[in-house]
């Protein structure tokens, strides 16, 4: 067991995991956030995505002492704001404009993803790059995640 | 006692409740084909309960579920048109017992929902002219859950809950005989058939929204350890595991060896060890591989088709369709709290009533009403959540550590031990002769319906013959057969069940067809179709947005599919779906679907961003289980584990452009159901476009990872 400090949502968490603990678990089991879903703990699905460090990365696969150990800011859905820090992301906004869901369950997932993308590339997001997001999505709302990014990406309807 | 109150023609019977605020309960019939039917443990009623609270928020509690096919928006939207709410003023609760499958939901909810809301809305409009002393006919409702006076000097009005406890002391008697207690014409419709965004999208783009696995109430993380072969015993010995680090419980029940931890982290480490270094003995499908099974169900068909195809000119095609995993994005879970003589429940199931008996008999309870389900929405189904699985594990278990447990399978669980889509064989041979002579058999392997106290073998469904029947175009003779296995595995519904196999061969068939008739695939289904102006319609709708014939480059092509379905009952018109499909398979081993163009008429779309959203989903449902997207099985396992290898779809695989035309509602009918709409005419669209992109004849599904 080791002492872990970092950011988590803006605000300082400690918590006492083993070292291999996956980040996944620690918000879940240990502090209680569940907007981070579990898809199947291998690094294949990822429902699971968090920003690390400003980088999208699955939570499962996170280790809590590869990358936690020195701190490390961590975002997750709940965290997502806009920059004013109350209203929704524009990413989550273009989501309701699009109506994108339908079970809910990958959503989360695919908003940090999306997120990750428009932080990195802005209003210059082609469809290669959405291409590049390999979040599973078992309802097949590919269509509308694309519209949704496109949208938010441009800042227009 | 609540007063019977009205019967209609279509088996609803509605009671107002004796309580102090108004409340209606009715209960009306369902109606799912094949296996839903013979699943349904707790009769064909599904009950709806419809109360308007004295602070002016109208709840109703249905017995369906939510698995994102959009039904708590829809029901909301059909008692807000008769109502004359808001959709914001109305809760949907969706629970308790009942069962969804089949596309049913809307279909059988149509007319004992919006006649429920209807009489509501008599029941209110009579309270407040007692309350005013004026006339009820001269009453208006003018949207905002108030009922207002517009010949009293200003206007007056009273809200919905002022008038609840009023409306409440009333007879049926009461209600005047002109106030409306029906259902509005179609043509005063104000919200139904308005496109409308999906009620609780806020919660779930901001990560609220609770699914099963974010239940938390103090109960153990707990994973079950299970036999690397498909219904294998579990390990004997635990000892090795009991000692690890995190591990509160083990506990061996039929299914595996459920290990109980302070986080998932340590109970997954656990699982994990005793996977990898426990005895496991095989299970009853051990020496079982694919190879087998097609080899079985090829030799079911006979050997000979009808003589009368022999007739004329033919094409023919033996078709192999692999098992397909159900693997919603939430994998199966449950949280159950069982005490001496009572079970709490909390699951996202199509089929509550199944959960409290499969469960209270499990636990040894004389009633299944000592169970109680607690409905979440779940993170997607597809049918597979139609029988309790994990519901009954996470009983056994909390029962046999006496403290709540919150059951979560793995992925890896989910693929290799989880619900498939059954493989199938399928023959067709049709001609040109006598008016096109049509024969179809399939052979597949049989639904495993769970009965009783077990949690996987109950019985098993055979192969359901009516689809074949229900072919689209107008033929000569039609003859249809099928035959089937019996496996000990975990066949279940799959969205549409045999219907899209069916279509995705049948379709495929008729391009081969129009080919020998040397006809453009198109305008010989133009030709053909069964339902003639509405299913031409949609054919041209997809083949103008999508420039049906254009030209294009080599190793890319177009294709088309169509297909229909029909309400249970008849009494209504068949939905009309029609796609077309681009392709590119310049890479025939990595094709991907560049463009899908879908059209569809469901006679009277209730909410056509619901069915937009319906057709898209089926539509990826019919790339994926065409194109990629299957299981292996090798002695008595399957190969896949995760997405990783169960290769289902990602963006990359999806087209970059999609256009989903939604019919406007015909002057007449009821709603079609759209869950499995989509999946058949996709997935024959996808499979003509591979065939023309490549030159071949596409016979194994998926045609990739076959």
């Amino acid at each position: 067991m080791s002492t872990f400090t970092f950011s988590l949502n803006g605000q300082q968490k400690t918590v006492e995991a083993a070292d291999d603990m996956p980040l996944l678990w620690v918000l879940r089991d240990v502090l209680g956030l569940t907007g981070t879903k579990y898809g199947c703990g291998v690094g294949s699905c990822h429902v699971c995505i968090v920003h690390l460090n400003g980088n999208a990365m699955q939570a499962c696969q996170v280790r809590m002492g590869d990358h936690l150990r020195g701190g490390g800011n961590v975002t997750t859905i709940e965290g997502l704001f806009d920059v004013d820090g109350v209203s929704l992301h524009p990413v989550q906004k273009a989501w309701i404009e699009e109506d994108v869901p339908q079970c809910g369950f990958c959503q989360p997932g695919q908003i940090m993803a999306a997120v990750d993308v428009i932080n990195k590339k802005g209003p210059a997001v082609t469809d290669d790059d959405i291409d590049g997001i390999l979040n599973v999505c078992r309802c097949g709302t590919y269509g509308r995640i694309r519209k949704a990014i496109m949208r938010a990406a441009t800042g227009g309807s | 006692m609540p007063a019977a109150q009205k019967v209609d023609r279509r088996r609803f019977i509605t009671y107002l409740v004796a309580a102090p605020t108004l409340t209606f309960v009715t209960r009306f019939a369902v109606s799912p084909r094949g296996a839903a039917a013979a699943a349904s443990a707790d009769g064909n009623f599904v009950q709806m309960i419809l109360e308007v609270t004295p602070d002016n928020r109208i709840i109703m509690q249905v017995e369906r579920e939510e698995v994102g096919q959009g039904i708590a928006t829809a029901f909301a939207m059909l008692v807000a048109e008769e109502l004359d709410a808001k959709l914001d003023d109305i809760d949907v609760r969706l629970a308790s017992t009942g069962f969804v499958g089949g596309s049913n939901s809307i279909r059988s909810s149509w007319s004992p929902v919006r006649s429920t809301a209807a009489t509501a809305r008599a029941y209110l409009v009579t309270a407040a002219a007692w309350i005013w002393n004026v006339d009820a006919t001269t009453l208006t409702t003018p949207g905002n859950t108030t009922v207002f006076d517009p010949n009293f000097p200003g206007g007056r009005s009273l809200t919905y809950g002022q008038l609840t406890t009023t409306a409440a002391t009333l007879q049926s008697t009461s209600i005047p005989a002109g106030v409306r207690s029906t259902p509005k014409p179609y043509a005063n419709h104000n919200v139904i058939g308005k496109p409308t965004t999906q009620l609780g999208i806020r919660d779930i783009v901001t990560g609220k929204t609770q699914y099963t696995m974010d239940v938390q109430r103090g109960a153990l993380p707990t994973v079950v350890a299970r036999s690397p072969t498909i219904n294998g015993p579990p390990a004997v010995d635990t000892t090795a595991i009991r000692m690890m680090d995190g591990v509160v419980a083990v506990t061996t029940i039929p299914t595996g060896v459920a290990i109980s931890a302070r986080t998932f982290h340590h109970a997954l480490k656990a699982k994990d060890a005793l996977e990898r270094n426990g005895l496991w003995a095989p299970g009853p499908m051990s020496g079982m591989s694919d190879l087998h099974v097609r080899t079985a169900l090829a030799s079911l068909a006979p050997e000979e088709p009808p003589p009368v195809i022999a007739a004329g000119q033919y094409v023919e095609g033996t078709f192999q369709f692999n098992f397909v995993s159900h693997s919603p994005m939430e994998v199966f879970d449950a949280v159950a709290d069982v005490r001496s003589n009572a079970a709490d429940i909390w699951t996202g199931t199509q089929s509550p009533g199944t959960v409290q008996s499969a469960v209270a008999q499990a636990l040894g309870f004389s009633s299944p009403s000592s169970v109680v389900v607690h409905q979440m929405r779940a993170g997607s189904s597809f049918g597979s959540r139609s029988w309790p699985m994990a519901e009954v594990e996470a009983a056994r278990i909390s029962k046999a550590i006496g403290a709540p447990v919150k059951l979560l399978w793995t992925r890896v669980d989910t693929v290799k031990h989880g619900w498939t889509r059954p493989a199938a064989c399928h023959q067709i041979r049709a001609s040109l002769a006598e008016g096109i002579t049509w024969y179809h058999y399939v052979a597949s392997v049989d639904l495993n319906i769970p009965g009783g106290d077990s949690p996987s073998l109950g019985f098993n469904l055979p192969a359901v013959i009516f689809y074949l029947n229900d072919i689209p175009y107008r033929v000569g003779h039609n003859i249809g057969a099928s035959s089937s296995m019996a496996l000990p595995m975990h066949n279940g519904v799959w969205r549409s069940v045999h219907s899209a196999p069916i279509a995705t061969a049948r379709e495929l068939i008729v391009d081969e067809l129009a080919a020998l008739a040397n006809e453009d695939p198109v305008q010989f289904r133009r030709r053909l179709l069964r339902t003639t102006a509405r299913g031409q319609a949609v054919l041209d709708i997809v083949t103008s947005a999508g420039e049906w014939g254009r030209p294009m480059a080599p190793g890319t092509a177009q294709g088309v599919g169509y297909h229909e379905e029909f309400p249970y009952d008849s009494s209504n018109p068949p939905c009309c779906v029609a796609a077309l499909a681009e392709v590119d398979a310049t890479n025939p081993q990595a094709p991907r679907v560049t463009k899908m163009v879908m059209a569809a008429d469901v006679v009277r779309p209730v909410n056509p961003k619901g069915v937009e959203a319906q057709l898209m989903g089926a539509a990826e449902n019919g790339i994926a289980t065409v194109l990629q997207s299957g299981l292996h099985l090798e002695n008595g396992a399957f190969k896949e584990g995760s997405f990783g290898d169960f290769h289902w779809t990602r963006q990359s695989n999806n087209p970059k452009d999609w256009q989903i035309y939604v019919v406007p509602a015909q002057a007449t009918g009821e709603p079609g159901g759209v869950g499995e709409l989509g999946i058949s005419p996709a997935a024959g669209a996808v499979a003509n476009a591979y065939a023309r992109a490549t030159g071949t004849k596409p016979r194994n599904f998926p045609i990739v990872n076959f």
